[in-house]
């Protein structure tokens, strides 16, 4: 599949359309303008010269088997997130990644860098986790759950709940197996 | 982490504009500020900050938050039903009162993704909704294409000033300059 843009003449403003050949779900532009890109699947895409050329430069890497949500980098260092907790950490403005260990398992959904350690990412279940080295290792630092007394007896849920020490999800109206229902009224 | 919140509650976005300033936006109108580099947030809600129209009844009315970017003493934040939000700041970045952003369009899709670099903003959607300022958000255009009506845009980037680019469903990648 080509991978040219074109320029047209808009109604308003200048626009190149730009094939770039997979859905986008994470996208981050570095400072010296090359561009990465985030999908299905764990892929990740670095692509250089988008502005400037009709064949920009492309290199793609399957980065696990997730979706990538998110991108984040500071110069040449960036961190991917992505569902069931992905992260990646890449040291070479995105050309190469490898995953790291993650502190939760739910969706991450965005990722930012404060500074050039300070990493944040933030996701499903009111996840925030931060790295303090650049994204190589994680602190789960999530809002605190609102343990309701009448969410955790009653055996009717009325919405979502999670079961915190296994992870699994009950759904509206499901009703909590004994054990479960026992173990969490415990927490509260 | 202070705060108490429902355990159903989805984070979307985290955006640091400085070092210690910073913010994440989530469902139910929830917005969380941090000046101290994330050491502590604070929780914001269009419920309890002052704006210029207000048709909720209560939190679970309010609309799911799935961006906020700030440049300057303004930010902007939306997502669902096509909302958009310009945040005043203080010199802190502390938002101290919003305004509903109002196009001179029909806006239902869902916005997904902002960026801001200067005055140009960026802003990614639904159903092929590709927005763009030059002027801090006074005045937002929007980009008309069949081509793409039927497609989603959940990246959209400030590439520099006077220049976004749109990133989404099928490769579709649209930039649009000044």
């Amino acid at each position: 599949m080509g991978f040219g843009w074109i320029i047209l003449a808009a109604v308003v403003g200048l626009q190149a359309h730009v094939n770039l050949e997979m859905d986008i779900h994470a996208l981050y532009t570095l400072s010296s303008g090359e561009i990465i890109v985030g999908g299905k699947e764990g892929r990740i895409c670095y692509l250089k010269n988008i502005l400037t050329s009709k064949n920009p430069e492309k290199r793609c890497v399957i980065a696990g088997d997730q979706l990538i949500t998110s991108l984040s980098f500071h110069d040449a260092r960036g961190v991917a997130v992505g569902e069931g907790g992905t992260i990646f950490v890449s040291s070479d403005k995105g050309f190469t990644w490898h995953n790291v260990r993650s502190p939760v398992f739910y969706h991450l959904l965005d990722v930012e860098f404060a500074d050039e350690n300070r990493v944040f990412a933030v996701g499903d279940w009111g996840t925030i986790i931060v790295s303090d080295d650049g994204g190589h290792t994680w602190k789960d630092m999530s809002l605190e759950k609102e343990y309701s007394q009448d969410i955790w007896t009653l055996p009717v849920l009325s919405r979502l709940l999670m079961d915190p020490d296994t992870g699994k999800v009950y759904q509206k109206g499901e009703e909590l197996p004994r054990d479960v229902l026992s173990r969490l009224t415990k927490k509260v | 982490m202070k705060i108490f919140i429902r355990n159903d509650v989805i984070l979307n976005d985290v955006y640091f504009r400085s070092p210690q300033i910073g913010y994440v936006a989530g469902e139910r109108g929830n917005i969380f500020y941090t000046d101290n580099g994330g050491k502590s947030f604070m929780r914001i809600n269009l419920l309890t900050l002052p704006g210029d129209e207000n048709e909720w009844m209560d939190e679970s009315e309010l609309p799911s938050l799935f961006f906020i970017v700030a440049s300057g003493n303004i930010a902007f934040t939306g997502g669902g039903n096509g909302y958009l939000f310009r945040l005043k700041l203080n010199k802190s970045g502390r938002p101290l009162s919003w305004q509903r952003v109002k196009f001179p369009w029909v806006m239902e899709e869902t916005l997904f993704s902002a960026d801001m670099k200067g005055d140009t903003v960026c802003i990614a959607g639904a159903y092929g909704t590709m927005l763009y300022s030059f002027d801090t958000g006074v005045t937002f255009h929007r980009v008309e294409s069949e081509e793409f009506a039927v497609r989603w845009f959940r990246r959209a980037a400030a590439l520099r000033e006077g220049i976004c680019l749109f990133a989404g469903e099928k490769g579709a990648g649209v930039i649009v300059s000044e």
